[in-house]
């Protein structure tokens, strides 16, 4: 279950962020998020990743936490980046390394995209490590996300951890009894008749599931128990929080000229 | 696939999300015009996301790397019109769980796995009324499946700017040799090609291990279970 362990600082560190209400906390980074995915002002996007690592001190998570959680989607970032630096092909050379000629604006473009996906990725991180998944679930329902939906997600969060527990143990018999990975058809039938298994097990597992639901009065309609009841100064962050995200957009609007016939 | 928050221009990720609620809703609808009942539908179809889950999570080892694997068409053969919505689902699960993909780009990522997912679902459904067997229908299925993954995502990153355009500065250099130019020609006049092949060239290897995967997964179901593959009807071996 290890590599699931997105809760694990939650009980041990206690901070702001952590006694934050649910609800005020993922509506502020939400906006914020959506907010930082898409300025365009790399100033305002160098802020925005400043504001994220203000929110980790905040947060008290360790550097090196955030570090390992973010680690494999910033690669991806990478290779984007790196891609966007490769287009482009006319305008100002910054660069020319052997055969390859880089723009200013390829490279600006690359920056400015390598900033702000770190910085939403960072922030998305500190949301997800200080709240429990099931009040995640309790916002999403206030925020009137279908049930049908919320249901599905609920139910899969539970059987990954039972499944992945499964999958190992399946994958440490097949070591046991001599199995090495090796690139040949035999390699791939192990794998795709392991695969094959999970996939019969979680077909039979589903109709238990759907039969001890009913017994236990389950009618599609689900209760969530869990309370949290906003105050003032939630609202009050909230709109702060809104009005920040609003903010960082108003110098790459002033900047295409948009808002110069209001001023 | 999973791209992250804050790399699309804005317009991409809103037409991402409009397409994907259409689909949504599109997709319970067929859903509950095949089987009546949806309530009945959740937990197997919730179950069954988390297999599909963990199952994508494994890396095959494929010397000397290794690679996850997407599964797409394989969500539809076993979901039929629901894994449009169950992608949908374990996607957002991967943003909240693994920071895999993100919030903004839920609905273009959604797109990306969703559409083979349905377009396999559709595909499998022919293949089998042809009596085809089921390791070839298997393998077609979700071959088919990676491939509207990589033309969709070719399509949204030259959309998005990504057209390799120093690589074709590049090729320009090549064009002293006979063969090559020509092909460097035809990469560089043709607007996009170069996109398309760039990410073509990068999703060979998943698209032969998956197509390879199903088609030793389907006749393993078929004889131990074959009542997961029921609704197609397929030719009954003795």
């Amino acid at each position: 279950m290890a590599q699931f362990g997105i809760d694990s600082y939650l009980y041990a560190k206690n901070s702001p962020v952590h006694r934050m209400n649910p609800t005020t906390k993922v509506v502020a980074v939400l906006a914020m998020v959506i907010s930082v995915a898409i300025v365009k002002d790399i100033y305002m996007a160098t802020f925005a990743l400043l504001l994220s690592f203000l929110m980790i001190l905040i947060a008290k998570l360790p550097i090196k936490f955030v570090a390992r959680r973010i680690w494999s989607p910033f690669l991806f970032i990478l290779i984007f980046a790196a891609a966007l630096l490769l287009s482009g092909g006319e305008g100002e050379i910054l660069w020319s390394i052997g055969f390859l000629d880089i723009t200013k604006e390829s490279a600006m473009d690359a920056a400015l995209i390598l900033i702000r996906a770190t910085s939403a990725i960072i922030m998305l991180t500190v949301l997800l490590a200080t709240t429990r998944f099931d009040m995640i679930v309790k916002v999403l329902y206030d925020l009137k996300m279908p049930v049908f939906l919320l249901q599905i997600l609920m139910f899969s969060y539970r059987y990954i951890f039972v499944f992945s527990d499964e999958l190992e143990n399946m994958k440490n018999s097949m070591t046991s009894k001599g199995f090495r990975p090796t690139l040949s058809m035999r390699m791939f039938s192990s794998i795709a008749n392991m695969l094959g298994m999970l996939l019969i097990k979680s077909f039979e597992r589903g109709d238990d599931v759907y039969r001890s639901m009913v017994a236990k009065g389950y009618t599609g309609k689900p209760t969530i128990i869990t309370k949290n009841k906003m105050h003032a100064k939630d609202y009050a962050f909230v709109s702060v929080a809104i009005v920040v995200a609003l903010a960082i957009h108003i110098p790459a609007l002033v900047q295409s000229g948009i808002l110069n016939s209001w001023i | 696939m999973h791209i992250s928050d804050g790399i699309l221009p804005t317009w991409v990720l809103a037409a991402g999300w409009i397409l994907t609620i259409i689909l949504l809703v599109v997709s319970i609808a067929w859903s509950k015009k095949q089987v009546g009942n949806l309530t009945e539908k959740v937990p197997q179809a919730a179950v069954m996301t988390a297999a599909l889950f963990v199952a994508c999570m494994f890396r095959i080892p494929v010397p000397p790397t290794s690679l996850h694997l997407m599964l797409a068409g394989l969500a539809g053969i076993m979901l039929g019109p629901l894994a449009f919505v169950c992608i949908f689902i374990s996607l957002l699960l991967q943003a909240i769980l693994l920071q895999f993909g993100g919030i903004t780009v839920l609905g273009v990522n959604s797109l990306l796995m969703g559409v083979p997912a349905l377009c396999g679902y559709l595909v499998f459904m022919a293949l089998s009324k042809t009596k085809s067997p089921s390791w070839l229908s298997g393998a077609v299925t979700s071959f088919i499946a990676v491939t509207i993954t990589t033309i969709l995502l070719g399509i949204i990153f030259y959309v998005s700017g990504v057209d390799f355009g120093s690589l074709g500065a590049m090729l320009d250099r090549v064009s002293g040799i006979p063969i090559l130019s020509n092909i460097a020609d035809v990469l560089q006049n043709t607007p996009g090609l170069l996109t398309f092949f760039m990410i073509f060239l990068m999703n060979i290897p998943l698209m032969l291990a998956e197509a390879v995967i199903s088609a030793f997964i389907l006749p393993f179901i078929e004889k131990v279970k074959p009542e997961m593959l029921e609704q197609y009807h397929l030719k009954q071996k003795n």
